[in-house]
């Protein structure tokens, strides 16, 4: 029964963590701005939240696949400038669609590149993070674009039950994702490509299609993330999601996802995009400049990942001698 | 001159990646001459020499990165942050001189630390450098508070726009650099180090070269020419911006990708890094005359890298590796 | 008499470049029998067995299976034939769990569309699987927390979840301890007893003696031996595989052995080797060989600084160095050749001529500026030397051969006047004339003094080339022979069996 117990652990360590991670940083803020626990100020934050837990749960999945998204903030831009558009000229519903069905395409062509053409995450997401960022900027000529439907702005203006609709939509895109993760024949997939492609394949799995589908989806939840920034700011921006790969990116490794790809923990995402998000609320309150803020990210994510990938590696030392010992 | 270590795939030249850095530009230069004859001027050819000097550099200093195997994602806010501080420092003591140094020695000093991270720390180079770039880039906005430091003491944009004679110091400055950087990577034990890690890591460990030293020396010159290049981007605007070209990278690593040099690393001249950067300052200025959009070079130069690697790949499938985590 | 056969293989034939791998060869596999497979390194056990699994196509010969003669065109369906084969490497994703790795690709579903994994029939089957093993893993544990044994398992109980009437094991138990090597015995008597035919690639006797009902012996493609195991004694089996022709193919040389270069006590390297003291003289080459997983490679890394070590000294020319990295034991005279040159020998885009003089980049760069001209000449010297074929020097490394490659791997570190020499599996894979090159390349590096460490699995090398061997098994010494006393029954005896055998002469 060891075997369960030992699995389980591995599997909620990374989401405790982060959640202890949470309730520390809650408190340290707190003491230093009593205004951070205000109901008001907790709605703001899960608020703000939101789109970035949707975007980072899109960049796990791509983590999970043993890639890396460096263009989810252009993808963003380029989906709300896009959606916005089609937004104008045919209404919400439309602008919706479009909205999310163009970042699920610009992640899909990612994804070929990556698993038809064997180019590398890193290059084939540069060169789409400078694709879809002209696209924004050219199909909006540099300019913000409003005058969007009402109904556009619904999803992430209203209330439903006293919740602002984007934490519900974050928390119906959580369990979605977890329940394709953990329950479906396709999602388990992708661990495996992301833990062994090679026994992935010789297991009969589709790899270069499911690769796609993780990268294309992705796109689809930066798209998501990009209806909610665009509703919050009443029009589609260009200048969308500088900086939003990072964010991520911190967010999934702080949740305890491995970036070596075939581990993921959708709890423990979830965890860190609240703790970047509550990170960069708590800077708001004190005071901080948006400027420090960068900084501190910067400095933050290599922080972050160096803990992580020291912590794997002590990890690993430990149990090699283990199992070395055991075969005396 | 062929170095010692040009290597031919087996077999005959008439392969994509050794022939694109030359066909690529020759087939724009061809049809911007037809549709647009302003394009073949001297004084127009002369502005895309102009244009593409900063990135030449840039492009260099990022192939040493890419032949030793890693990425450098931090370019452009590594330029801004030294342009900020060596303008400021420039202006507090009024010389000229120690704005120049000081635009390097911080751009080698950030190198420095990308190389610390990934070689010591063992962080993968694409999170290192990313994470440096946001430090870089919120230090910029940080020290300026978000405005331009402008008016430098005079004489310190003479690279940027100074002439010796007709031709403008920039160009000459990528040409002195461009040969020193050819003597670097084929007649120095640094430059073939470098090579040799970038094509075998594992192997260069058995015959005694230790990858984590040279990839330091790798990042450090890559600082050192991205702050020339800082130094050229600043001289021409007379002022120091934070967002100067936050695009650096990305079009450096185009630039690489289309002159030819293997994204997995371990080949390629640095030459080509120079040459790749032909076509992107061609269609800029092309795209330019012709009044086109200036997004649109964006979505092309991040289009035109995609497809570049991917056709580099589709050649030798079996020379792949994921590079990136190993 | 033998029941009928559940698969027979019947006069299979194959070649491969004009080299008859396999020479009418003659199996038959029995439901619950197991039959062992021996033979040499080169003997054509693993392209029998590839052939077996669909990997390969018989030039000629049939496979009949219960009767019936069919085509196994690919792995695929092999599988569908009920032919299961478990590697030496396994194909299991670490961080999935046990269930999920033994159903890998193969996930059960059900609910609308077949979307939603059932896991309880999952646990179910992976539980059956196991027991049916006798193995007592955990379904819901995770792989990467599991010894190689238990994975072994895990990858065993893959293999069965189709319907399987032949399970083909390669060596399964080279990579475990003692202690496992029971479990698996134990457990492939269940398998056996629960009707599926058996064939069991090993070398080792006390194994043999205890699960084989019938044994093969291959030797140069050809099949000299089948029998039952009750008939037939160890040392017959001994003669079989090594043949009793006399091997000359390798060049005489009678050289001084002078001063000892290197002493190596008592050293021991996690999960690889233990407590091996050695000692090396000039002029002489001393072979290190065993079964599979002996640690001799592991041995040889450890002393090179390639691999850690956990206890134990290392004396260069009675001097006791710390060979932390190969830098140190680059700089005390060590030259190493890998086992692999893919993945650690060869630069494979860079030039030959760039490969060659990798070993002595800083001599041919002082001041850090490289002297081209005097590398050109270093290398036109040594590349004729040594043998390498190639059009240019500047060509790619991945153009030549793998003789030739492998020539360059071991003769640029003549470059440095090394004196001891590491060499690891130094002609797999490449062609006899290439071998030939290599082997006279050795005996002039003795010759002019220096000392060779030969880690190979090639018995014909190890006798043709040692004046002294060490046998090892599962990480330590287990006996010394040298004179005449190195020949390759002896070794044998001494690496496959529980006695000791012949001493030094």
């Amino acid at each position: 029964m060891t075997g369960k117990l030992r699995a389980s652990m591995t599997h909620i360590q990374g989401p405790l963590s982060s959640f202890a991670m949470l309730i520390v940083l809650s408190a340290g803020f707190t003491l230093a701005a009593p205004e951070f626990l205000t109901e008001n100020n907790i709605s703001n934050v899960l608020r703000q939240a939101s789109p970035l837990l949707i975007a980072s749960l899109g960049q796990m999945l791509v983590i999970l696949v043993a890639g890396i998204d460096i263009s989810t903030g252009a993808l963003v831009a380029f989906a709300s400038v896009g959606g916005a558009v089609a937004a104008v000229s045919g209404g919400a519903a439309a602008g919706v669609a479009a909205t999310v069905g163009l970042a699920a395409l610009a992640g899909t062509v990612s994804g070929l590149a990556v698993s038809v053409f064997q180019v590398q995450a890193v290059i084939a997401t540069i060169g789409m993070l400078g694709a879809a960022r002209g696209l924004a900027l050219l199909i909006s000529d540099g300019q913000p674009i409003g005058n969007l439907p009402p109904g556009f702005l619904d999803l992430a203006n209203s209330y439903l039950l006293g919740i602002p609709a984007p934490v519900i939509l974050a928390a119906a895109v959580t369990m979605l994702v977890a329940g394709w993760l953990l329950l479906t024949p396709s999602g388990r997939a992708l661990f495996a490509i992301g833990g062994s492609a090679d026994a992935a394949r010789a297991a009969g799995i589709h790899v270069r299609l499911h690769r796609t589908i993780a990268y294309g989806a992705a796109g689809a939840l930066a798209g998501l993330a990009a209806v909610i920034y665009t509703g919050r700011a009443a029009s589609g921006q260009p200048t969308f999601g500088v900086g939003l790969e990072i964010e991520t990116i911190a967010a999934v490794v702080l949740g305890g996802t491995a970036l070596g790809g075939g581990r993921a923990t959708v709890a423990g995402t979830a965890f860190g995009a609240i703790i970047v998000a509550v990170l960069s609320n708590g800077m708001e309150l004190a005071g901080i400049s948006p400027y420090i803020e960068r900084v501190v990210l910067g400095f933050a994510l290599i922080v972050i990942v160096f803990i992580d990938l020291t912590r794997r590696r002590i990890l690993e030392n430990i149990r090699n001698r283990q199992i070395a010992m055991a075969n005396r | 001159m062929r170095s010692p270590l040009a290597q031919r795939s087996s077999g005959s030249i008439w392969n994509w990646r050794q022939l694109s850095p030359l066909l690529i530009p020759a087939a724009l230069m061809a049809i911007l001459a037809v549709i647009e004859p302003r394009f073949l001027t001297s004084a127009n050819l002369m502005n895309i020499l102009l244009q593409a000097s900063p990135l030449a550099l840039a492009a260099m200093g990022q192939a040493v990165v890419i032949i030793s195997g890693e990425l450098d994602l931090s370019q452009g806010s590594a330029a801004a942050l030294a342009g900020v501080i060596a303008v400021l420092l420039a202006i507090e003591t009024d010389s000229v001189a120690v704005g120049w140094i000081a635009i390097l020695v911080v751009s080698v000093i950030l190198g420095a630390v990308n190389g610390f991270l990934v070689t010591q720390l063992r962080i993968p180079s694409f999170v290192a450098t990313v994470g440096m770039l946001t430090y870089a880039d919120g230090m910029a906005y940080l020290i300026t508070g978000g405005l331009p430091v402008d008016f430098p003491p005079d004489g310190y944009s003479w690279l940027g726009r100074g002439y010796i004679g007709s031709i403008p110091v920039s160009v000459l400055f990528v040409a002195v650099v461009a040969v020193a950087m050819h003597i670097f990577a084929s007649r120095t034990r640094a430059g073939r180090a470098l090579y040799l890690i970038g094509d075998n890591a594992n192997a260069a460990v058995i015959v005694g070269i230790r990858p984590s030293r040279y990839r330091f020396y790798a990042f450090l010159l890559a600082g050192l020419l991205t702050g020339s290049a800082a130094l050229i981007l600043t001289g021409r605007i007379d002022s120091a911006p934070p967002t100067l070209s936050a695009t650096l990278p990305f079009e450096a690593i185009a630039a690489v990708a289309i002159g030819g040099i293997a994204m997995t690393g371990g080949e390629g001249a640095v030459w080509r890094a120079v040459a790749g950067v032909a076509p992107i300052a061609i269609l800029v200025n092309g795209l330019n005359l012709l009044g086109v959009n200036t997004y649109i070079q964006l979505i092309l130069i991040g289009a035109i890298t995609i497809a570049v690697v991917a056709l580099q790949n589709v050649q030798q499938p079996i020379w792949f590796r994921w590079r990136v985590f190993s | 008499m033998l029941p009928s056969g559940v698969i027979e293989v019947r006069n299979i034939c194959k070649e491969f470049s004009g080299n008859r791998v396999l020479d009418d060869v003659d199996l038959r596999l029995s439901a619950g029998a197991v039959h062992v497979l021996m033979g040499e390194n080169g003997a054509g056990k693993s392209t029998l067995i590839k052939i077996l699994c669909g990997i390969h196509q018989p030039d000629s010969g049939s496979i009949v299976i219960e009767g019936r003669p069919q085509i196994v065109s690919n792995p695929a369906k092999a599988i569908e034939l009920g032919i299961c084969v478990v590697h030496q490497e396994f194909n299991l994703v670490p961080s999935l769990t046990v269930a999920e790795n033994i159903h890998l690709g193969r996930l059960p579903a059900r609910g609308p569309f077949n979307l939603c994994i059932d896991r309880k029939a999952m646990r179910r089957k992976s539980e059956e699987l196991l027991t049916l093993l006798g193995a007592t893993i955990d379904p819901l544990a995770e792989v990467s927390d599991l010894c190689v044994a238990d994975r072994q398992l895990v990858e065993i109980a893959r293999s069965l979840v189709g319907s399987s009437k032949v399970l083909i094991m390669d060596e399964p138990s080279a990579a475990l301890g003692a202690s496992e090597v029971d479990r698996l015995l134990a457990t492939i008597e269940r398998l056996a007893d629960f009707g599926v035919a058996i064939l069991y690639v090993s070398h080792r006797m006390e194994e043999i003696r205890r699960i084989g009902d019938h044994v093969t012996v291959l030797r140069d493609g050809q099949c000299v031996l089948s029998t039952d195991v009750e008939n037939v004694s160890d040392d017959e089996l001994i003669e079989e595989m090594v043949g009793r022709k006399v091997e000359n193919q390798y060049p005489q040389r009678s050289v001084e052995r002078g001063k000892t270069l290197l002493h190596v006590s008592n050293l021991s390297s996690w999960r690889a080797h233990d407590d091996v003291t050695l000692s090396l003289r000039e002029g002489e080459v001393l072979g290190v060989v065993g079964p599979l997983g002996c640690g001799n490679i592991e041995l040889g890394e450890s002393i090179f600084g390639v691999r850690e070590v956990s206890g134990g000294t290392i004396e260069v020319d009675g001097v006791e160095t710390l060979l932390r990295s190969p830098s140190f034991a680059i700089e005390s005279g060590i030259a190493f050749v890998p086992q692999d040159r893919k993945t650690r020998g060869i630069m494979a885009k860079t030039s030959v001529l760039a490969n060659t003089t990798s070993c002595i980049l800083r001599e041919l760069s002082p001041h850090g500026i490289m002297q081209l001209r005097r590398e050109r000449m270093v290398v036109d010297d040594i590349i004729s030397k040594i043998g390498v074929v190639t059009a240019s020097l500047s060509l790619s490394a991945r153009n030549l051969s793998g003789g030739n490659q492998q020539k360059i791997v071991l003769g640029r570190w003549l470059l440095r006047d090394a004196r001891i020499y590491i060499l690891t599996e130094p002609t797999r894979g490449i062609d006899v004339g290439a071998k030939e090159a290599i082997y006279r390349l050795i005996n002039e590096l003795v010759a002019n003094g220096a000392a060779v460490l030969l880690l190979s699995s090639d018995l014909k090398e190890i006798v043709g080339m040692s004046d002294r061997v060490l046998v090892m098994r599962r990480g330590h010494v287990v006996n010394e022979l040298s004179g005449d006393a190195v020949t390759a029954e002896n070794i044998l005896s001494c690496a496959l069996c529980n006695e000791v055998a012949v001493g030094t002469a």
